[in-house]
């Protein structure tokens, strides 16, 4: 066995829960062969250690979404110390639930939640690699544990990673769910993003019958429209599309495409994002 | 990262001491406190909140009644399942929605799981690693081999039952507005049961643990706050009530608690008639409803000398012992009781409304409050987690700890501070985390 790989984790605008995935709800087999493979000398949530200025990692995985200006300089460092780059989570990967923020003018936002917004320095929500570049992402909420022990598998054997491109649909077959789009009613059972999506979460809403909800983001070449005119066809107003588009991964253009007839309909309680002008 | 530095200067005679904590390693988010004794007297002190906020109250307004469960869930990521039955809770009641006593009874045996899986994580992997001096759980593994067994066998029966009801063990999914979209089967549950039987006794030896630990003596006055069981442990149903006699229903809770900005955080603090702390969680739960607890429970509970009700803050970590205790015995008899096959997904017309609801999250009582209007879509949204009811109580309690110990050293004013603020288990994201100047 070759050296273990002198990893970091960092943890931005999240819950942490992708970390917890880790730490907590992994079987033991995994946990321990994670311990065998990696050597954690960053991880402020499992060991007090404390991060070393200028140290250099191999691995350094991102977890959760840019909500502030100093993170931005943060996340450009570990960049520079890191040979390997990894996002952890939706969050990092498209901005996570928190994004459903951004399609709301910032000073609404802060007026809702505190009464005196004049002493919030927020920012709009951003993924990580608008920043930097992102080597490897691990998606979904929360990361999956087959997907995450295959990718430091290949990096700890100086291989490759592979990660899935084509959509939950292909894993669903070969579950042999049935087709929860096209069977059942109700938005939560049957707006399927499926078709859409990248697949690696061994279908965990489908095999609860549960519409896929698109936390892993887009697949490669997805058909959107097509997308759209199948939840018209069943039914499903604009604005029920519209959110179901922008849970997770509204940020990714692929998305705001699906939800873009809705907003630009001058919507009552959103707007279109300014800053990430199509 | 900002590093310790006791620092000493000033006029001669005169001793000035800075405590600063930059960063709490093992507690969910970051935060810090800082703090200048001169002469032996607190000159000033201050917990700074100022991790970036993620909205959810704001971010809800304009979504869909059946979304905020979902989406508040992603509000934590050690007590997701409780965040999303409160949320349920909260939205049934808004919009008018009834569901019955079996689905109540799923709901409630969640919640346990979630109660005791969280404890778990807080007494291994985030308070066991400073009374035994490592750097974490990771550190501990080769030198103490019997404690992370233990701590994986009792992860791995726990999470099970989380799985298996709410179809992952982190980020539940099957259970929606109305009911559970794929209920278990008994025979699953019943097989889960006996796995759950088998840590019993590791659930026994953490409290036993635990109750050797070094607790340090200090007492503190607080007012104690958590649901009030009615012939059951409190967790998703009940009273809300008080250690000075407070009983209101979920419905009046805005009536009596308030939140307020404070200039040095982005967590609210929220106080009793706007402006006396209290503090919830396992503490104030054995404390209000330790007869309530299950025999077992009980017995432990004797055999460490814990007496309720306690004073004493660090005590919330045999507390949340005991509670893991209680709440194997509370999910085995939930699971007897429970007919998972009858369950579905009610049927319901959406009325606008609007309707709040506290349950018994791991850290304490947490509330959700919507209103929906008639299309269905969330016009409104509080929520206030375990850790903003807190951040008040543990302002005043470090603020009296650093009064009392001024005249000992540095460090030692630093590790006592760090142990008691543990203690609390804040969960910083929940409430927009804690921090540096």
């Amino acid at each position: 066995m070759a050296d273990k790989l002198k990893t970091a984790l960092f943890k931005f605008t999240c819950c942490a829960g992708c970390q917890f995935q880790l730490l907590y709800f992994f079987s033991p087999e995994s946990f321990l062969e994670t311990l065998d493979l990696l050597d954690f000398v960053y991880f402020r949530m499992a060991t007090s250690k404390e991060l070393k200025e200028d140290d250099h990692y191999d691995l350094a995985f991102i977890e959760g979404a840019i909500s502030t200006t100093e993170d931005i300089e943060k996340v450009k460092k570990i960049r520079k110390q890191s040979d390997i780059v990894v996002g952890y989570g939706a969050c990092a990967a498209h901005g996570g639930v928190q994004s459903i923020g951004d399609w709301t003018p910032q000073r609404k936002l802060e007026e809702t939640v505190y009464p005196n917004p004049l002493q919030m320095k927020s920012i709009k929500v951003h993924p990580v690699d608008e920043f930097i570049r992102v080597d490897y992402q691990l998606r979904g909420c929360p990361i999956d544990e087959v997907e995450f022990m295959e990718l430091i598998r290949a990096l700890a054997a100086k291989k490759e990673p592979y990660l899935r491109e084509y959509p939950v649909c292909v894993e669903c077959k070969f579950a042999n769910n049935i087709c929860i789009l096209l069977m059942r009613q109700g938005v939560l059972e049957s707006m399927c993003l499926g078709p859409v999506t990248r697949a690696g979460c061994r279908v965990a809403c489908t095999r609860n019958m549960r519409a896929c909800f698109g936390c892993r983001g887009p697949m490669t070449n997805p058909n959107i429209p097509e997308m759209v005119r199948t939840f018209k066809g069943k039914g499903f107003t604009e604005h029920e599309i519209f959110t179901r588009f922008t849970e997770y991964a509204g940020l990714s253009p692929e998305f705001s495409e699906g939800a873009r007839a809705y907003y630009e309909r001058k919507a009552p309680y959103y707007e279109r994002p300014e800053w990430r002008a199509a | 990262m900002r590093e310790r530095r006791p620092t000493t200067s000033g006029r001669s005679g005169e001793q000035r001491k800075r405590i600063d904590v930059g960063y709490f390693a093992r507690t969910e988010g970051e935060g810090g406190i800082h703090a200048v004794i001169s002469d032996h007297k607190l000159e000033s002190f201050a917990l700074d909140i100022w991790e970036p906020p993620r909205f959810f109250e704001g971010f809800l307004v304009g979504r869909f009644y059946y979304e905020a469960p979902e989406l508040t869930s992603r509000v934590c990521g050690i007590c997701p399942v409780s965040h999303h039955e409160t949320a349920t809770k909260a939205v049934e009641k808004a919009i008018g929605l009834k569901v019955d006593e079996n689905t109540t009874k799923m709901r409630r045996l969640i919640a346990w799981t979630q109660i005791v899986a969280s404890h778990i994580i807080h007494l291994y992997m985030l308070a066991l690693p400073d009374y035994v001096g490592y750097d974490g759980l990771i550190e501990m593994l080769p030198d103490f081999p019997d404690e992370v067994q233990r701590f994986l066998r009792m992860k791995t029966a726990v999470n099970a039952i989380t799985d298996a009801i709410g179809g992952r063990a982190l980020h539940t999914m099957s259970s929606i507005v109305g009911g559970f979209t794929r209920p278990t089967s008994k025979k699953r549950l019943k097989k889960l049961a006996e796995e759950l039987k088998k840590v019993k006794d590791d659930a026994a030896e953490t409290v036993r643990l635990f109750g050797r630990l070094p607790t340090p003596q200090f007492e503190i006055e607080s007012t104690y706050v958590s649901l009030l069981g009615d012939g059951d442990y409190p967790v998703n149903a009940g009273m809300l009530g008080s250690s000075d006699g407070l009983r209101i229903s979920e419905n009046d809770y805005r009536q009596h608690f308030r939140e307020w900005q404070v200039p040095t955080a982005n967590t609210k603090y929220t106080g009793l008639d706007g402006k006396n702390p209290v503090r919830v969680g396992a503490i104030s739960r054995v404390n209000l409803n330790y007869d309530l607890l299950s025999p077992d429970a009980k017995s432990i509970a004797q055999e460490i000398g814990y007496s309720v009700p306690t004073r004493n803050p660090i005590h919330n970590n045999l507390a949340q012992a005991i509670e893991i205790v209680g709440g194997i015995d509370g999910c085995l008899e939930l699971i007897d009781e429970v007919d998972p096959e009858s369950i579905g997904v009610a049927r319901h017309e959406v009325k606008a409304g609007e309707g709040g609801g506290i349950t018994e999250a791991p850290r304490g009582s947490l509330y959700h409050w919507y209103r929906v209007n008639g299309e269905g879509i969330i016009e409104a949204a509080d929520i206030v987690t375990p850790t903003a009811h807190n951040a008040f109580n543990l302002e005043k309690d470090l603020r009296e700890l650093l009064v009392e110990i001024a005249e000992r050293e540095v460090d030692e004013i630093t590790l006592e501070c760090e142990k008691l603020v543990r203690a609390y288990d804040p969960c910083f994201s929940c409430s927009v985390h804690i921090v540096k100047t």
